[in-house]
C-alpha cells in the first residue's frame, strides 16, 4: 500500500492508472524525461480490442492503452469483471467530498446544494480516475435503473447511502439482493413515496401505489411484463407499512417496519399467494416473485443490451443473456459474461458469419463496432480520458452536464436517463464547443497538453489512430490536415466517430 | 390582400400527470367534495361557468379567460390503459400507435416546414416533433464557436455521416442565426412580469424568438416537469400552478400583438385518480386537463364532462376520457394551419369549437 501510494505521489494522477498488474518496479523510479511511445492501434477497423476497451470503459487513457498492451485485453477483461479493489488515487481525490461516506443523519446537516456539487463531482472523479471501469459503468447503470432525484423532499440526505448500499454494493452481484437492497433504500422510500403507503385497521382509503407500480413497471417485470393493475395494488398492500424516521424523530432517515401500518392479510402477486400475517417478511416473499418472473429476467437482459450492444439489440443477445439471468437467479457478473461473449456485443452485422469467435472471424462483421451512441457523461469523461487530461476539479463538468441535459442524480423521472440516442443527439454543437474549450484549456480544473500527446503519438495520424481506436479513414486525415495539435485534438473529440462507442 | 401570417404553434407539456381535476374543479359537484375530503376544500378560485373554477393558484391566467382567448377542455385523455408515464407520454406524443414519427413532427413534414421551423427550449427534442424536419434543441445551441477552421472540418466530417449529417448541419446554421440574434437581445415588454423560473425563461427566449421573427418557427415545445403529486399535493400543486400561469401570462403579455399568430396548447398525459390516497395525493389516472390559449382562440369551456358518481368514473377510479386529446391537437392544427387530415390518421372524431 505504501509503495502504491508513494508511486503516486511520484507519478502523479492518471500514472497509477498503468501500474495495474504490469511492472511496478520499473515504474517507480522512471527515467524523468522519457515517456514511453504508444503502441497504437494500426488496423482499418476497432479491433476487439480496442472495441472492448471503447464499450467496457469511459474512454481509453495513454496509460490504459500501455496497461493492456502488457497485461492482454483477455486478463484485462478478467480484471474488470472483478470485485473493486481500494483505490488510494482515487481516495486521495475524493477526500475532499466527505459527502461520499456521510452517513444520512450527518448528511442532513448539509444545505442540499452542497451535497449535490460533492456528489456529481465524486461521480466524476470516479469515472475518470478508477481503474474499474466496468464496474463505475454499472454503477451508473444501476443508478439509472433506480434512478433517484434528489430534488424530491429529503433524498438529497440520503442519497449517497442509497448509493453506497445499493448500487456500488451489487453493482456485479445477485439482482435480487439489488432490489431488496432498494425497496430498504430510505432514499427511495421517499422518492416513490413508500415511506407514506400506509394501510392496516382505521385506515380506509388505497394505499399509496407509487412505488408499487414503479417496483413493477421499472425496476422489476418491466411495462409489458404482464401485471395488472390489481397486482399493483397488491403489491402497495405488500410493502405497506415500511416508512423512513423523519426530522424531529430518533434515528433520522433509517428505516422501519411499522407493523399498525402494514396490511396483514394475504395478497396473490402475479398469481402466486403471500399467506397472511407474514408482516416485515412480505417484502422479501415480494421480492422473490418479481426476481423469479420471467419478465424480469427479459426486461434487465434487454436493458443490458441496449446499454452494451445496441439500442435495438438483436432478439439472440437478449434471450441468451435472459437465460444466464434465469439459470444463476439474476447473477450480475454472469449475465455481463454471457453479453460480451455474444456475437451481437462482438459488433457482428446481422448476417455476417462469426466463428469461433476469432478477431479474423469477426473482422468480416464488424460493421457495428462503434456504433453506440455514447451520453453526454460518457462523452465529456471519455473525451478527458483520451485527451489525458489531468483533473483537478470536476465543478464545470457539472456545468455542462446540466446543459446536456444529464445532471447527476437530477433525472427528472424514476426511469432513469434513458439509453436510446434520440434523447441525447440534439447536444452535438454543444459537444464540439467543449471540446474546444477542453483542448483550449478553457475548462477550469481540467488541463490538457495536446501537443505531448500528439507527440508521444508520433504525429496527428497517430493521435487520430489514439482517439479513435482504428486507423483514421482518409476523410478524418483530409479533416486533420494542416491543423495545429490542438486543433487536430479537439477535430477529432468533436468527430462523429467520437460520439460514439 | 397578402397571404395570411403563419401561425406558432407552442406545445407545453407538464410532464408526471397534471391533476385536471384540481386545476379545473367541479366546485358544485358532491362528488367531488365526498372524493376528495382533504383535498377539495380550500379551493375559491375564479368561477368559470356554472360548473369549474379555476384552481387559485392559476389566477394569473384570468386576464386571458376574460379576454376569451383561454380555451379549457376537461375530461382529456389518451385510450392508453397502462397509466405509466411513459407509456402515456409515448403514445400521446407519437399520437398514435405503432408510428415511429411524432405527430408536430408528421404535421411539420406535411405542411412543408423546413428546418430550423421547430424548436425545443429544452436539452432535447421531444418525441411529438420526431421526424420535423431539422427541428433543434435550443439549450445546446448557445455559444460561438471559437474556431472556425474546425468548425469547417468538423462539419465535412459529418457530411459523410449518415446518421448525423442533417442533425449537424441543422445545428450549424441554426447557432449562426441565433448568433445574430443574440446581438440584439430581446427585452421584454413593460407589462410582462416574467417570475423567476427555467421555465418561465425558457418562455421569455422564446417570446423573443417569436418577436424577432429570426427562425421563422412554427413550433416550439417546453417542458414542465414536477406534476407527479402521489403525496401531500396541497402543498406540490399550488406551487406548480403558480409556474405555469406566471410564465403563461408573462408570455402572452410580452408577445402583445404577435400572439395573434401564436397557439399555446398546454397538455399531461394523463390526470389523476378522483379519489385521494392515503397520503393526501392523488395515483395516475386517466381523463385530465387541456388548455388552449392564443389570439385565434375562442375562450370557454369546451367538450362533455363525464361526471364523478361512482357509475361514471372508470377504472380503478379515474376521470372518464370525454374528449380525445387528438380532437384537440386536430382542432388546433386544422384551424391555423387548414392542415390536420394526415396527423392523426386513427382519429376522426369531429372538431371542437376552439
Amino acid at each position: 500500500m505504501d509503495l502504491t501510494r508513494r508511486a503516486c505521489l511520484l507519478l502523479g494522477g492518471n500514472a497509477c492508472l498503468a501500474l495495474g498488474l504490469s511492472g511496478l518496479g520499473s515504474l517507480l523510479f522512471p527515467e524523468p524525461a522519457v515517456v514511453p511511445a504508444l503502441r497504437l492501434p494500426r488496423s482499418t477497423f476497432c479491433d476487439w480490442t480496442n472495441h472492448c476497451l471503447a464499450r467496457l470503459s469511459y474512454g481509453v487513457t495513454p496509460q490504459l492503452r500501455a496497461q493492456v498492451q502488457a497485461i492482454g485485453i483477455d486478463a484485462w477483461l478478467e480484471a474488470q469483471l472483478a470485485d473493486p479493489t481500494p483505490e488510494p488515487d482515487v481516495a486521495r481525490r475524493l477526500r475532499g467530498y466527505e459527502m461520499v461516506d456521510c452517513e444520512p443523519s450527518s448528511c442532513y446537516e448539509y444545505r442540499p446544494e452542497v451535497i449535490r456539487a460533492q456528489l456529481g463531482a465524486a461521480r466524476c472523479v470516479r469515472a475518470y480516475a478508477s481503474e474499474h471501469q466496468l464496474y463505475e459503468i454499472m454503477v451508473e447503470f444501476w443508478s439509472d435503473h433506480f434512478a433517484i432525484d434528489m430534488g424530491k423532499a429529503d433524498c438529497a440526505y440520503l442519497i449517497a447511502d442509497d448509493e453506497r448500499r445499493v448500487a456500488r454494493a451489487h453493482a456485479f452481484g445477485s439482482f435480487g439482493e439489488l432490489v431488496r437492497a432498494s425497496l430498504s433504500s430510505p432514499a427511495m422510500l421517499w422518492y416513490l413515496d413508500g415511506r407514506d403507503n400506509r394501510a392496516g385497521p382505521g385506515v380506509t382509503s388505497p394505499p399509496n401505489e407509487n412505488h408499487a407500480r414503479e417496483l413493477l413497471e421499472l425496476h422489476t417485470l418491466g411495462v409489458h411484463g404482464g401485471y395488472t393493475q390489481d397486482d399493483i395494488l397488491q403489491v402497495a398492500r405488500c410493502l405497506s407499512g415500511w416508512t423512513v424516521r423523519a426530522r424531529h424523530e430518533f434515528h433520522l432517515g433509517s428505516v422501519v417496519f411499522e407493523p399498525e401500518h402494514h396490511d396483514p392479510a394475504a395478497k396473490t402477486v402475479l398469481g402466486t399467494t403471500i399467506p397472511a400475517g407474514l408482516g416485515a417478511g412480505d417484502r422479501d416473499a415480494l421480492c422473490a416473485i418479481l426476481v423469479a418472473h420471467p419478465a424480469t429476467a427479459t426486461h434487465l437482459s434487454t436493458k443490458l443490451c441496449q446499454r452494451f450492444i445496441s439500442e435495438q439489440p438483436p432478439a439472440a443477445a437478449v434471450s441468451a443473456v435472459a437465460a444466464t439471468f434465469q439459470s444463476t437467479r439474476g447473477d450480475i457478473r454472469a449475465c455481463l459474461r454471457t453479453l460480451i461473449a455474444t456475437p451481437a456485443f462482438r459488433g457482428a452485422s446481422p448476417g455476417a458469419g462469426v466463428g469461433a469467435g476469432t478477431d479474423a472471424a469477426a473482422a468480416a462483421g464488424v460493421a457495428l463496432r462503434g456504433t453506440l451512441f455514447k451520453r453526454p457523461f460518457h462523452y465529456l469523461i471519455s473525451a478527458m480520458r483520451s485527451a489525458d487530461a489531468t483533473l483537478s476539479d470536476p465543478a464545470v463538468l457539472l456545468d455542462h452536464l446540466q446543459i446536456l441535459g444529464q445532471s447527476p442524480y437530477r433525472c427528472a423521472t424514476p426511469a432513469g436517463y434513458p439509453l436510446a440516442q434520440r434523447h441525447w443527439q440534439d447536444g452535438l454543437w454543444w459537444r464540439w464547443r467543449v471540446a474546444a474549450d477542453l483542448v483550449g484549456n478553457r475548462l477550469a480544473g481540467i488541463g490538457v497538453d495536446a501537443a505531448a500527446l500528439q507527440q508521444r503519438c508520433a504525429g496527428s495520424a497517430g493521435l487520430a489512430s489514439h482517439i479513435l481506436g482504428r486507423t483514421p479513414a482518409p476523410a478524418e486525415t483530409q479533416a486533420l490536415t494542416g491543423l495545429d495539435p490542438d486543433q487536430a485534438l479537439s477535430v477529432l473529440l468533436a468527430s462523429p466517430s467520437f460520439q460514439r462507442c | 390582400m397578402s397571404a395570411p401570417h403563419p401561425t406558432t404553434l407552442v406545445v407545453i407539456f407538464l410532464r408526471g400527470g397534471a391533476d385536471g381535476l384540481a386545476l379545473m374543479p367541479p366546485l358544485h359537484d358532491p362528488d367531488y367534495a365526498a372524493l376528495r375530503p382533504s383535498l377539495a376544500g380550500a379551493d375559491t378560485g375564479l368561477a368559470l361557468d356554472g360548473r369549474f373554477t379555476l384552481h387559485p393558484q392559476l389566477g394569473a391566467l384570468g386576464a386571458l379567460w376574460q379576454e376569451r382567448r383561454l380555451a379549457l377542455i376537461p375530461a382529456c385523455g389518451s385510450d392508453d390503459q397502462t397509466l405509466s408515464h411513459f407509456e402515456a407520454q409515448d403514445l400521446m406524443e407519437h399520437g398514435a400507435h405503432g408510428v415511429g414519427s411524432g405527430w408536430l413532427g408528421r404535421h411539420l413534414a406535411a405542411s412543408g416546414a423546413h428546418a430550423l421551423q421547430a424548436l425545443s427550449m429544452d436539452e432535447n427534442v421531444p418525441l411529438m416533433l420526431a421526424a420535423a424536419p431539422g427541428a433543434m434543441a435550443f439549450r445546446c445551441l448557445q455559444g460561438a464557436a471559437s474556431d472556425a477552421l474546425c468548425t469547417a472540418r468538423i462539419s465535412a466530417l459529418y457530411q459523410q455521416d449518415a446518421q448525423l449529417s442533417g442533425l449537424a448541419a441543422t445545428a450549424v446554421s441554426a447557432q449562426a442565426r441565433l448568433e445574430q440574434l443574440s446581438r440584439s437581445r430581446h427585452a421584454p415588454s413593460a407589462q410582462a412580469l416574467y417570475p423567476d423560473t427555467e421555465f418561465a425563461a425558457s418562455l421569455r427566449t422564446l417570446a423573443g424568438l417569436l418577436t424577432a421573427e429570426v427562425l421563422e418557427l412554427r413550433a416550439a415545445t417546453v417542458d414542465l416537469v414536477g406534476w407527479d403529486t402521489h403525496v401531500a399535493q396541497s402543498r406540490i400543486l399550488p406551487a406548480q400552478a403558480e409556474l405555469l400561469a406566471g410564465g403563461l401570462a408573462a408570455f402572452a403579455r410580452d408577445l402583445g400583438p404577435v400572439l395573434e399568430h401564436v397557439t399555446v396548447v398546454v397538455m399531461s398525459e394523463f390526470g389523476r385518480r378522483a379519489y385521494e390516497n392515503t397520503t393526501l395525493g392523488t395515483d395516475h389516472g386517466r381523463g385530465g386537463l387541456m388548455l388552449v390559449l392564443g389570439g385565434r382562440t375562442q375562450g370557454g369551456v369546451h367538450g362533455d364532462w363525464p361526471g364523478l358518481a361512482a357509475h361514471q368514473l372508470i377504472g380503478p377510479g379515474d376521470v372518464a376520457v370525454a374528449t380525445d386529446y387528438r380532437q384537440v391537437l386536430a382542432t388546433v392544427l386544422g384551424r391555423d394551419t387548414g392542415l390536420s387530415g394526415t396527423v392523426f390518421p386513427d382519429c376522426d372524431r369531429p372538431a371542437l369549437a376552439l
